[in-house]
């Protein structure tokens, strides 16, 4: 099964753009969207599970029409919302047995079963009895996730899910996720490229409610193999260097700014050709939309 | 199927909120003194009627509807706003449930539990009557029958009335304002026509049709009653009575209506498609 995204747009009533003609073709697997915050991911997240209407475009998830048809679309995705609240009176157990329920689940006995698995699946099980409100933030997501794998869904929807868990959490989440990845398609929405490089295998970078760049996370890396240059300068030197050279990025580093740039050949004297990252390739493409936009 | 499961699971989260447990035996609590300690002096009635008659019990059941009004608002109006509040709306609006499911279910999960918290008034006031310590010359023999024709009479329509009027205020505003307000609006809305409109009517027969007690509406029709017929009489299920009612649950389906039709999960559309 896949999902085709074709020229989906959507403007809020205030008149921000969320979405400008976004086209996307997903295969099976993890799918980064990358993109800073603000940048349209969560718009078009809600929008491929339902929850938002687009102004314009069509969305195919195999056979189903995704944007009019919500009843066939609900009986196969599985979403994780940015931001979500559970009863907090309620056990993890009884919620989950609701949701598949809903999901259609009608026998008593395979419901159990499966609560059980995904509560193991997500490392709840010792937790399975506890009131939803008493949940850490690491725990909520876990269980966000087992919801979201109820049934099987052929697309599985997940929106800025590490945001604030701990190392560990963030481990524990993206081993669920990418044993999801394995049958289903994943889309996985973030504004930290870490995730996307240890998970993914496809990506795209969503920007101003455009997409800007979209293939393998690899593949990008390796377009800039031979462009990126390093040096580290004073930190009184820096908004010169900006001023002469396409500045990928700048981090501190002991006492010093180290700035990348990118460039076709040695920007000047005592530049480093260094290896190119994912983040390279990200904040190349999120450093050239914000230029073009000041400029219009 | 879904429908049932939604109203299975209402009556479940209901089951663990303290507060309605707290709102049934505030209304037991109510029942309880009123009934021991007798309102015919409040209802002004001949010394000769006896302090468990049927127009008596009828009276106390209709004063009782007083708190239902704000009960119902706490109960009915937060079904869906809950959702929203807690974030719980993403999670559920991407599984496999419909508008009318959803709608259908936390309605009629909501009607169940505010119908078990207000039988707390007829427990009450069976308890009252049984507690009160009376000559036996001042009472009838005991008959819980009445009780509960009374709540069927006048509570239940006024129920449902009330839980598709907070339903639709809390679902379709989405808002905690409204739903804390709405309760207090309709009681001063309905004391308004109450003593504002319905006593002072040169038509009484007409404005008692939309008494939401009942209460003017049968004192009206028992007005020529002598004392032994109070005493031996049931309420009559008159044209006007049963009127009245159809008044008010037309009025209760008309916002069900409403809120079947404007209720939206998402947000609408901000441009035609082209």
């Amino acid at each position: 099964m896949k999902l085709s995204i074709h020229n989906v747009q959507k403007t809020y009533a205030n008149g921000v753009k969320a979405l400008n003609r976004v086209n996307l073709e997903i295969a099976p697997g993890m799918f980064g969207l990358l993109g800073p915050n603000g940048a349209g991911k969560s718009s078009l997240m809600r929008t491929l599970a339902g929850l938002q209407e687009a102004d314009l475009g069509q969305v195919t998830l195999g056979e189903i029409d995704v944007l009019n048809d919500k009843t066939a679309l609900r009986q196969q995705i599985g979403y994780l919302p940015q931001s979500f609240g559970l009863y907090p009176k309620v056990s993890a157990e009884m919620l989950l047995d609701h949701f598949a329920a809903l999901k259609g689940i009608t026998h008593r006995k395979e419901r159990k079963r499966l609560v059980n698995e995904l509560l193991d699946k997500v490392n709840l099980t010792s937790h399975r009895k506890k009131h939803l409100g008493g949940f850490s933030g690491g725990m909520k997501q876990r269980f966000g996730i087992a919801q979201a794998l109820i049934g099987n869904p052929a697309l599985l929807i997940v929106d800025e899910p590490t945001a604030g868990l701990d190392p560990a959490e963030r481990n524990r989440f993206h081993n669920v996720l990418s044993e999801v990845g394995e049958q289903t398609i994943v889309m996985l929405s973030t504004h930290i490229v870490e995730d996307v490089k240890d998970l993914c295998t496809q990506m795209a970078i969503l920007s101003g409610g455009e997409i800007l760049l979209e293939g393998a996370p690899t593949t990008l890396v390796d377009g800039l193999k031979g462009l990126v240059w390093e040096k580290a300068f004073d930190k009184a030197e820096v908004a010169a260097q900006r001023q002469k050279h396409e500045v990928i990025s700048e981090r501190v580093f002991a006492g010093k700014t180290l700035i990348r740039v990118l460039s076709g050949q040695a920007p000047a004297a005592g530049f480093e050709l260094v290896s190119p990252s994912l983040e390279d390739v990200y904040f190349s493409q999120i450093g050239q939309n914000t230029a073009k936009a000041s400029l219009l | 199927m879904k429908l049932i499961e939604i109203i299975r699971f209402e009556l479940v989260y209901q089951s663990r909120r303290p507060v309605n447990y707290l709102y049934f035996f505030v209304l037991t609590i109510i029942a309880f003194f009123f009934s021991k300690l007798g309102i015919k002096g409040i209802t002004e009635v001949s010394v000769q009627v006896k302090e468990n008659a049927p127009l008596i019990i009828y009276q106390l059941t209709s004063l009782l509807n007083l708190p239902l009004l704000l009960i119902a608002s706490a109960v009915m109006g937060t079904l869906v706003l809950r959702d929203f509040d807690k974030g719980m709306a993403p999670l559920l609006f991407t599984h496999p449930i419909s508008r009318p499911q959803y709608i259908t279910g936390r309605f009629a999960g909501g009607l169940l539990v505010l119908i078990l918290i207000s039988l707390g008034t007829v427990v009450g006031a069976i308890a009252g009557e049984l507690f009160a310590n009376k000559p036996a010359a001042e009472m009838l023999p005991f008959e819980p029958f009445t009780y509960l024709q009374a709540f069927a009479a006048i509570t239940l329509p006024n129920l449902i009335f009330l839980a598709c009027l907070y339903f639709a205020g809390g679902a379709l505003s989405k808002k905690a304002t409204v739903v804390y307000t709405q309760g207090i609006l309709l009681v001063m809305l309905i004391s308004f026509l109450d003593e504002g409109v319905i006593e002072t009517a040169a038509n009484l027969e007409l404005a008692t049709l939309f008494d939401f007690y009942t209460l003017q509406l049968v004192n009206l029709q028992t007005k020529y009653w002598s004392a032994a017929e109070i005493n031996s009489q049931n309420i009559p299920m008159s044209a006007a009575l049963l009127t009245n009612r159809l008044i008010y649950l037309t009025i209760g389906l008309a916002f069900m209506l409403l809120t079947f039709y404007r209720f939206q999960i998402t947000p609408p559309k901000t441009k035609g498609k082209s």
